[in-house]
């Protein structure tokens, strides 16, 4: 299945998108529930502080002493409070009018008292005991550790959240090059992909163009090649149609050479391949070139750092790669030019050739295209576009590379590599 | 004194089964050429060969119906193909066991070289 365009961006965005929403989802769900034990603790806080607030208004209400039968000794009392109505209607009415009347009666009567007992007997009749020293220290106790806890806590909270967020953000930044290193690798291998099923296709097609023209020219060059036996016998041996005769068989033999490197481009490598020296099978190629075509003002500059370059192929393929090419920059210069042909070894591995011309060259856009079968600029009856994809192809199947530089106006570089015979 | 060899050429390219013909005919055979591969199955069917030329890929009989149409009526000669393409139809050629092949463009010497083993 082939990913759109479209879909291969929005798919990482969107991957990127739900683990920065789940990060963060994460973080808030985590403070929300820390605010929610802050509150609780705050609440707490609350209670704690009223009920001393509680235990400070009696206090400074009035303290009422009771013997150990509970009957009220005395009453410290605080004029302030003891004077609201309301402190006393809420206790007892006994109690009240107890201690109503042992204020107006007795004053103050302080007497020694085992320990500080506060009973609230309230109005419905239920009682309350109260140990005002013990509450007050436990309650003081207790606010403390509450407050020491939540100290604690937010320590904590404060400690948990740094090192979650470390973790999170180193986690973020590998899972984010993890993400983006995946997406690229995915990216660079669907290119390899598409590239090596595009190359198949025309490969695919390319063979059985290749069956179907062979067959089409095949038979045609068999007419010819026969009508020519027929005549040739009817010239005498120094007659001068002789030579035409024989140009015409060589003519055929080269159009038969040009479909059998076509057919075996197409079908796959070759059954065997040799120790080659390459600047002999260049020199072959520039001289069938100069049989071939007309050279008309090109100058051919040759420069063979030593003759002793060896490369593993087969000869008839090799010739015909380096043909092609040098019949493509022939081409490149109508009205003629510099063709220079280096060959050297550039480093232990391998050779390099280069085809340099001084011709029309080639707009960047296109150089992609040139050694596609069929792809042609020339407008000339016959080109087919075949020449580069060949010598491509054949250059490849040795383990070598063709590459093209060029320049509309400033010519082309055609530069050949194959790996050292070893 | 030795009799003619005979021999049937079968290609539908008309100019080739031509030439082919005349070039064996002047060097001294007896031959007989069609352009109709169905046509060459009844000559199979009536005439004696020694040898038999044929074209492979033909309409709508092909060469390798015609060699097989041979080797059925206990065909004793022998079998030359010629062809422009004999990948597609070599796993069938390997069956048949046919006594030469020749690529097109082949030259009309070399066929005769292979003619004149039969002899």
């Amino acid at each position: 299945m082939r990913l759109s365009e479209t879909s291969k961006i929005v798919f990482p965005i969107l991957l990127i998108a739900l683990f920065v929403f789940s990060t963060f989802a994460w973080v808030y769900h985590f403070q929300s529930y820390q605010m929610g034990r802050t509150i609780e603790a705050e609440r707490l806080l609350d209670e704690i502080s009223e009920g001393m607030q509680e235990i400070n208004w009696t206090i400074q209400s009035g303290i009422l002493t009771h013997d150990e039968r509970y009957a009220v000794q005395s009453a410290r009392h605080s004029l302030r409070v003891f004077e609201r109505l309301a402190f006393l209607e809420k206790l007892h009415p006994a109690d009240a009018a107890a201690i109503r009347s042992m204020y107006l009666d007795h004053y103050v009567k302080i007497v020694s008292i085992n320990s500080l007992f506060l009973e609230n007997r309230l109005e419905e009749g239920s009682a309350r005991l109260v140990d005002l020293e013990k509450s007050y220290s436990r309650m003081n106790a207790e606010m403390q550790r509450v407050i020491d806890l939540q100290t604690d806590h937010y320590r904590k909270v404060v400690r948990n959240i740094n090192a979650f967020m470390a973790v999170t953000s180193v986690i973020f930044t590998v899972l984010l090059t993890l993400i983006a290193g995946l997406f690229m690798r995915y990216s660079r291998k669907r290119k390899e992909a598409e590239k090596a099923l595009v190359e198949s296709e025309k490969m695919a097609s390319l063979g059985t163009l290749s069956a179907g023209v062979a067959h089409e020219i095949r038979n045609p060059l068999t007419i010819i090649l026969h009508g020519v036996e027929h005549l040739e016998g009817s010239f005498s041996s120094d007659s001068s149609r002789q030579d035409i005769v024989k140009g015409i068989k060589q003519a055929v033999l080269r159009a038969e050479g040009i479909i059998k490197g076509l057919l075996s481009f197409a079908q796959g490598p070759s059954a065997g391949s040799e120790k080659l020296n390459v600047p002999s099978v260049l020199d072959q190629a520039l001289l069938i070139l100069g049989q071939q075509i007309d050279l008309g003002n090109i100058c051919i500059e040759k420069e063979f750092l030593t003759d002793a370059l060896d490369a593993p192929g087969d000869r008839v393929h090799l010739r015909q790669a380096f043909l092609n090419i040098l019949v493509n920059a022939v081409e490149a210069m109508p009205g003629g030019g510099i063709l220079k042909v280096f060959c050297g070894q550039t480093n232990t591995d391998s050779l390099s050739i280069t085809f340099t011309d001084t011709g029309e060259g080639i707009p960047e856009s296109e150089i992609g295209n040139v050694s596609d079968p069929f792809y042609t600029t020339k407008q000339k009856f016959g080109n087919i576009g075949l020449g580069l994809s060949v010598a491509r192809g054949i250059i490849e199947r040795y383990g070598g590379t063709l590459k093209i530089v060029s320049a509309p106006g400033k010519g082309t570089r055609t530069t050949v590599t194959l790996p050292v015979s070893g | 004194m030795s009799e003619k060899q005979s021999v049937l050429v079968v290609d539908d390219e008309n100019l080739i089964v031509y030439s082919v013909s005349e070039y064996l005919a002047e060097r001294g055979f007896a031959v007989k050429a069609t352009t109709s591969p169905e046509e060459a199955l009844s000559m199979i069917e009536n005439e004696r060969f020694d040898v038999v030329i044929t074209d492979l890929r033909m309409i709508p009989v092909s060469g390798t119906e015609i060699i097989k149409h041979l080797r059925r009526s206990g065909f004793e000669g022998k079998i030359i193909v010629i062809s422009a393409y004999f990948e597609e139809y070599e796993k069938e050629l390997r069956e048949l066991k046919v006594d030469a092949l020749l690529d097109k463009p082949f030259n009309l010497s070399r066929l005769l070289e292979v003619i004149s083993t039969y002899r």
